[in-house]
């Protein structure tokens, strides 16, 4: 299903925009597409997009998904281009010719995903991957439990991570937004900074450099209660505390196994 | 000498970074493509601009903004866009703060006279998809430029073979082999235009975070506060007859004159109407690697508040001043226009092309796995 709402959030784009330049083309003033006023431009290319991405994931094979987005795309952006040429916008010419060349190019690649060689391909495995296959032996029960154990603490610290990582950056980003003109706003953004540039490199690199990521995230703490004393923010300083902690463990603990394979 | 070790945690974060941030950076990329023609799709987009007569010779500012005042002596110009070689007329614009409504307008380049209010914004609706995602500040657009920075530093490592792989694409075999080989021969092609749009993008979107950083450790925390726009009301109040008004056109020559081959793009008329009125000129010098040159005036008094010409300030302001004709593709010719239109999609396609290996290798690795087979090489962490 993921794969298939991003196949219709990817094709749908386009056609969303070609979607608002007819709307845009054939109501003028009555559809307010004016910067700055609250029109309904933004909702209508929202509501484009989505439903013609829920159209598209719809669609029960991939192949056909992008078939259909493509294929809208190319039929939008012909008749975007007849539309410009019939309402005689200024332009219109040149426009309408990119408008055409993109259309005959999104209609040329609609047409040349071939569906059956996606298809041979995918049988070829099946086949492989029906064919029985040698399990591990001498693997007890015991250890594979051990095992699972580890795998499932490695998840769950690199979910508390990024969880923090994502809540830090909220915190910052609300004051960030505050609108204050005060200290409060540029804690935000210097908190913004931190947790972007310090705070996420460390948990991206943390099942590898684990020391690493114990000193950056500690140095972040730091920087994080610094703050939070500069704003007189003292709840920050909790935040601020739970990322030291997630330091102190990752150091304890050392960091997880990461297999060390690169594909050919 | 990159270690195994190396490449596969960049593999991890690659393809990690990749699928977070695919559909944004595609629809960046493809938004991005088309603001290099802004001017001319919010052009076509107002049908009724298209009798607009070109000038050879068009009015200045003070014929527009009398023509307004007889027309809607209730509005309040707040800026105004000169003709240039896409627009054939001027553009006033009135309201858009404080809750008013914004408004507008365009005028015969050759009587100054209104002509009507403008129906559509397109290419700024564009532009607004592009920077601010719609509704939000401009910085989330500069964090995705580090990202894209990122990917593209880590692609290359883990890619290694790209002098092979530039003209490497091979037609005939399975969607994923072809998938593949798009991805790599938009990432070898385009890589110095990546690293451009991605830099400058991240500059563009940080730069105020940046300020507003160092702000902070400078220990000046406190920004002053902008204040509200006028009203009809405060406009009717204190609004000074048009005949006694001090001559835009006057400021305008002042501005070539005091930043050499000016050439204006934008007129803002600050607390127009009211006490300490400020008029501010910007725009480019034709064919430098320069926007933001801006010049400020105090209307009542003639005196030059402010100055932003290629020659003031420090290396550092003449960067920043690069960085939006760099980004936008607007400092060539037509042909430059169109290579930053080619290249934009080739990073939209590079996008798309990543999110969908990400998806075939997850699938595969889902495969194997209710298989009960060792993953493939790679699959394992949805590698690229």
């Amino acid at each position: 299903m993921f794969e298939r709402c991003m196949i219709g959030l990817h094709a749908a784009a386009a056609a969303a925009l070609a979607l608002i330049a007819i709307v845009s083309l054939l109501f003028g003033s009555r559809f307010e597409l004016l910067t700055l006023n609250a029109g309904p431009g933004p909702w209508v290319w929202l509501g484009a997009w989505l439903l013609l991405s829920l159209l598209i994931a719809g669609q029960r094979r991939p192949v056909a998904g992008w078939r259909l987005g493509l294929g809208a795309c190319s039929v939008l952006f012909g008749v975007t281009a007849v539309l410009g040429l019939l309402r005689r916008a200024p332009l219109a010419l040149p426009v309408g010719a990119t408008l055409l060349l993109l259309a005959a190019g999104a209609g040329a690649l609609a047409l040349a995903i071939d569906e059956s060689r996606v298809l041979a391909v995918r049988g070829r495995r099946r086949a492989l991957a029906g064919a029985p296959t040698r399990r591990p032996s001498g693997v007890g029960r015991t250890a594979r439990r051990a095992s699972d154990a580890g795998r499932w603490r490695v998840r769950a610290a690199t979910a508390i991570a990024w969880g923090l990582c994502a809540l830090s950056f909220c915190v910052f980003f609300a004051w960030a937004q505050a609108r204050s003109g005060g200290r409060v706003e540029a804690a935000g953004h210097a908190g913004m900074l931190l947790v972007f540039f310090v705070l996420v490199p460390g948990a991206g690199g943390g099942a590898w450099f684990p020391r690493a990521f114990a000193a950056i995230w500690l140095l972040s703490a730091g920087s994080m209660s610094w703050l939070a004393l500069r704003v007189e923010r003292p709840a920050l300083l909790a935040l601020a505390l739970a990322v030291a902690l997630c330091a102190v463990a990752r150091l304890v603990r050392g960091g997880g196994a990461l297999p060390e394979k690169v594909p050919a | 000498m990159t270690t195994r070790r190396t490449l596969a945690m960049l593999y991890v974060l690659h393809s990690w970074a990749g699928i977070l941030v695919g559909l944004w950076v595609f629809v960046v990329g493809v938004t991005g493509a088309l603001l290099v023609f802004k001017a001319e799709i919010d052009l076509w987009a107002n049908p009724s601009l298209v009798d607009l007569p070109r000038a050879a010779s068009p009015v200045g500012p003070d014929a527009v903004l009398r023509s307004l005042a007889l027309e809607r002596p209730d509005v309040v110009p707040t800026l105004l866009q000169p003709p240039n070689e896409v627009n054939p007329s001027w553009f006033v614009f009135s309201g858009g703060s404080g809750g008013s409504e914004r408004i507008k307008w365009s005028a015969r380049a050759d009587t100054g006279e209104i002509v009507s209010p403008v129906d559509s914004e397109l290419g700024q609706f564009i532009r607004n998809v592009h920077v601010f995602l719609l509704f939000g500040p401009r910085w989330p657009v500069g964090f995705l430029g580090v990202v894209v920075l990122f990917l593209i530093a880590s692609g290359l490592v883990i890619h290694r073979k790209i002098s092979s792989s530039l003209f490497t694409l091979h037609w005939g075999r399975s969607f994923r082999v072809v998938i593949a080989d798009v991805h790599r021969v938009a990432g070898v092609w385009g890589v110095g235009f990546h690293v451009v749009i991605a830099f400058t993008g991240a500059w563009l979107g940080l730069a105020p975070v940046f300020e507003q950083t160092y702000r902070l450790l400078a220990d000046s925390g406190e920004r002053p506060r902008v204040e509200a726009p006028a009203t009809s009301a405060a406009l009717a109040a204190v609004a000074v007859p048009p005949a006694l008004a001090p001559s835009v056109d006057r400021f305008l020559a002042r501005a070539v004159e005091d930043i050499p081959g000016l050439r204006v793009e934008l007129i803002a008329l600050t607390r127009w109407g009211r006490d300490e009125p400020r008029l501010r000129f910007s725009g480019r010098i034709e064919g430098a690697l320069s926007s933001a040159l801006e010049v400020t005036y105090d209307m009542r008094s003639g005196a030059l508040l402010e100055r932003s010409a290629p020659a003031d300030g420090s290396a550092l302001m003449a960067l920043d001043r690069a960085m939006e004709p760099l980004h936008f593709g607007n400092f060539g010719s037509l042909g430059l226009k169109w290579l930053y239109f080619v290249l934009g999609l080739g990073q939209a396609a590079l996008a798309a092309s990543g999110t969908l290996i990400w998806l075939e290798r997850s699938k595969l690795r889902l495969r194997d796995v209710a298989a009960g087979s060792a993953p493939a090489q790679g699959a394992s962490q949805g590698h690229v």
